[in-house]
């Protein structure tokens, strides 16, 4: 059968450019996700899975206090993750988009020069420079200007936020910068001219302007976060255990793979269900403002 | 025992080496090596870097030219998801701890074995050899070889801590709060806990078996517990540096540590609860999958012989299971690895299947998510 007889030919083009990545989602996600939503109905006895169908996993996850509780914790982390980017995202993504055009690429490329290393180099990194032994404490101590370590970034939950946010800033800046790069300056100027101070233009046309920017940068780093757990266990205490570490122990030590699973599946329930209401804003954001 | 690194330099490469595995093993869970069993004349052997160090295994090597391949795990419950995850293939030995050899043998990830293919059997010690967590099988048929064993005591640091450590109750002593590390290994805490609350006939008992009063009292001890705790270390590297640097002032200890860190000059002292010790004995075990029977048996007839047993001890800090390799030894290094206490073998807590593994795995994870 000729492919002009299941496909309409003004579409053929984009079928074979879509093709390679549709098979790659299906192979690699759909398929993997759908094996996921079917351990979620199974359960363990003596350490080997039975595939019947139940609902017990759910039951447990959403019965028992200790997941909602994790789930919590996961939330405020990522919230406030989200919030010390956008915090310092914000103003660089600015400050880039005002450069001369010549240095924009130079810019943004050392904003993506640090994921040129491993995300575990990275955490370590934190680790060695602010830890307790690390090299702000030593030469701290060296100095003679504390004779105990700054304890900030001792095993706890600002060492974990701040490390993520270290690892996802450019995620928040490049969205930023791509809105507020084409924002016309005429209509910021426009509202200086007709008396609007700096602080109004700011909230009243500035960020109006580069809001769908703002959400996608917000999505792209709270919804990582939710899901962390590497972060957690290697620079967070004993008090940092977030809904992430609970899902890996199921595939790990506790090896209960279906209890696992309907963790995360749930997880990505509520992701989902934040990135419709998430988009829906931005959508809103960019049409309710004349571009 | 949830991970031993092989060098004895405590420095910050090694640390960092140390961190990195560890980074690497928490995402291992869903990682599988594509190898599949080894070449005739290769075995590949699934352990903790400290037991396929060169040191260890090239005498083995040179002795019958089959080539041991590391396929090195940072911790048990690696060694268990690795196993588990291949249904046994892929691996020929395997270094199994024994609270897992019963567990990993029901579920048939390793193989019975037959002793009377081994000619040192006869020279183990017989408390190991005919200790519950090796008789496994039936009708002669063991989990796996008794191969090497170490107490866990406290260490802490003598210049740090005022009061007299002569007990698991250093752990949960309020004046040291946010100075004390444990271990993130759910079912060694487990034991700690119930030897602190005075369960040791339950301990003794195989499998381990607790009561559901038992079981509440261990969950809020270890809950008390962790807001002293400044961490719950998952790497012998995490352990030592927090104890050289001072953060951490006592925790939970092996020889190797004392080792590591008097090479240092931190002064460390390593001692044997007057609740008991507890520690582990760990099996050379046969993967299920192995195409290589016959040279997996010549390789657990050498991990129980002085040739692999003498560097253990000599260079890794660590007893032989071996009665003859034991008597071989100068007294200082036998009395060092025994805590000064020639009935240790008798008088520890050995490590035993968990009567309930679901539920002990639920109660550390409860315990961390308070």
């Amino acid at each position: 059968m000729k492919l002009s007889g299941l496909v309409p030919r003004r579409l053929q083009g984009r079928a074979l450019a879509l093709g390679p990545v549709a098979a790659w989602y299906i192979v690699f996600f759909l398929i993997p996700l759908a094996l996921m939503l079917r351990y979620s109905f199974a359960f363990t006895e003596q350490s080997r899975i039975q595939f019947v169908w139940t609902l017990d996993n759910y039951r447990q996850v959403f019965e028992d206090s200790i997941y909602l509780r994790l789930l919590v914790k996961s939330l405020r982390l990522s919230l406030t993750v989200t919030g010390i980017t956008l915090l310092i995202g914000y103003p660089a993504a600015w400050a880039i988009a005002r450069m001369p055009d010549r240095h924009k690429p130079k810019l943004l490329a050392l904003l993506i020069v640090p994921w040129w290393a491993s995300y575990i180099v990275r955490i370590f990194g934190m680790r060695m420079g602010f830890g307790n032994t690390g090299i702000i404490n030593s030469t701290l101590k060296w100095l003679g200007l504390t004779d105990k370590p700054l304890e900030f970034f001792q095993y706890n939950f600002t060492a974990v936020a701040l490390t993520e946010a270290n690892l996802y800033l450019p995620l928040m800046i490049i969205p930023i910068y791509m809105s507020v790069e084409r924002m016309d300056m005429r209509i910021v100027q426009a509202a200086s001219s007709l008396g609007s101070g700096p602080i109004r233009t700011f909230f009243r046309v500035i960020l109006p302007l580069s809001l769908p920017g703002v959400l996608t940068g917000c999505i792209f780093v709270f919804l990582p976060v939710t899901g962390t757990f590497i972060v957690p266990s290697l620079v967070g205490g004993p008090n940092d255990i977030v809904y992430g570490n609970l899902i890996a122990s199921q595939f790990g030590e506790s090896y209960n793979w279906p209890l696992g699973s309907a963790l995360a599946i749930a997880l990505l329930a509520l992701l989902v269900v934040m990135l419709r209401v998430m988009t829906s804003l931005a959508r809103w954001a960019s049409g309710g403002v004349a571009q | 025992m949830s991970t031993i690194n092989g060098p004895k330099q405590f420095d910050r490469r090694r640390l960092l080496k140390g961190a990195g595995a560890a980074g690497l093993a928490l995402g291992a869970p869903m990682t599988r090596s594509m190898r599949t069993s080894a070449q005739s004349g290769e075995l590949v052997f699934l352990t903790y870097a400290v037991y396929s160090d060169p040191v260890l295994v090239d005498g083995f090597t040179d002795q019958t030219s089959i080539s041991i391949v590391p396929e090195n795990y940072g911790e048990l419950d690696e060694m268990v998801t690795k196993l588990r995850a291949r249904g046994g293939s892929g691996y020929d030995v395997v270094s199994v701890a024994s609270n897992l050899t019963k567990q990993l043998f029901d579920e048939g990830l390793i193989l019975p074995i037959d002793t009377s293919r081994l000619s040192n059997w006869s020279s183990l010690n017989p408390a190991f050899g005919t200790a519950a967590y090796v008789q496994t099988g039936t009708e002669g048929q063991v989990s796996g070889v008794p191969t090497v064993w170490g107490p866990e005591g406290l260490i802490y640091r003598t210049d740090l801590v005022d009061d007299p450590v002569d007990s698991w109750a250093i752990l949960w002593n309020e004046n040291y709060k946010g100075q004390i590390s444990a271990i993130d290994y759910g079912y060694e805490m487990i034991l700690i806990a119930a030897l602190y609350l005075g369960y040791q006939d339950e301990l003794r008992a195989d499998p381990i078996v607790f009561s559901d009063e038992q079981f509440d009292n261990i969950k809020n001890a270890l809950i008390d517990q962790k807001q002293l705790v400044n961490r719950y270390w998952s790497d012998v590297s995490e352990a030592e540096a927090g104890l050289a640097s001072g953060e951490t002032v006592a925790t939970i200890g092996r020889i190797l540590f004392q080792t590591d860190l008097e090479n240092e000059g931190i002064p460390v002292q390593l001692v044997a609860p007057k609740e008991g010790t507890q520690g582990w004995c760990t099996s050379t075990c046969i993967a299920a999958g192995s195409q290589n029977i016959d040279a997996a048996y010549e390789f657990l007839n050498y991990v129980i012989s002085p040739d692999y047993g003498l560097p253990l001890a000599e260079s890794m800090g660590y007893p032989s299971s071996s009665s003859v390799v034991l008597s071989m030894l100068p007294e200082d290094v036998s009395a060092r690895m025994t805590f000064n206490d020639p009935n240790i073998v008798e008088s520890m807590i050995w490590w035993q299947a968990a009567g309930d593994e679901q539920r002990w795995n639920d109660l550390w994870n409860e315990v961390k998510a308070s």
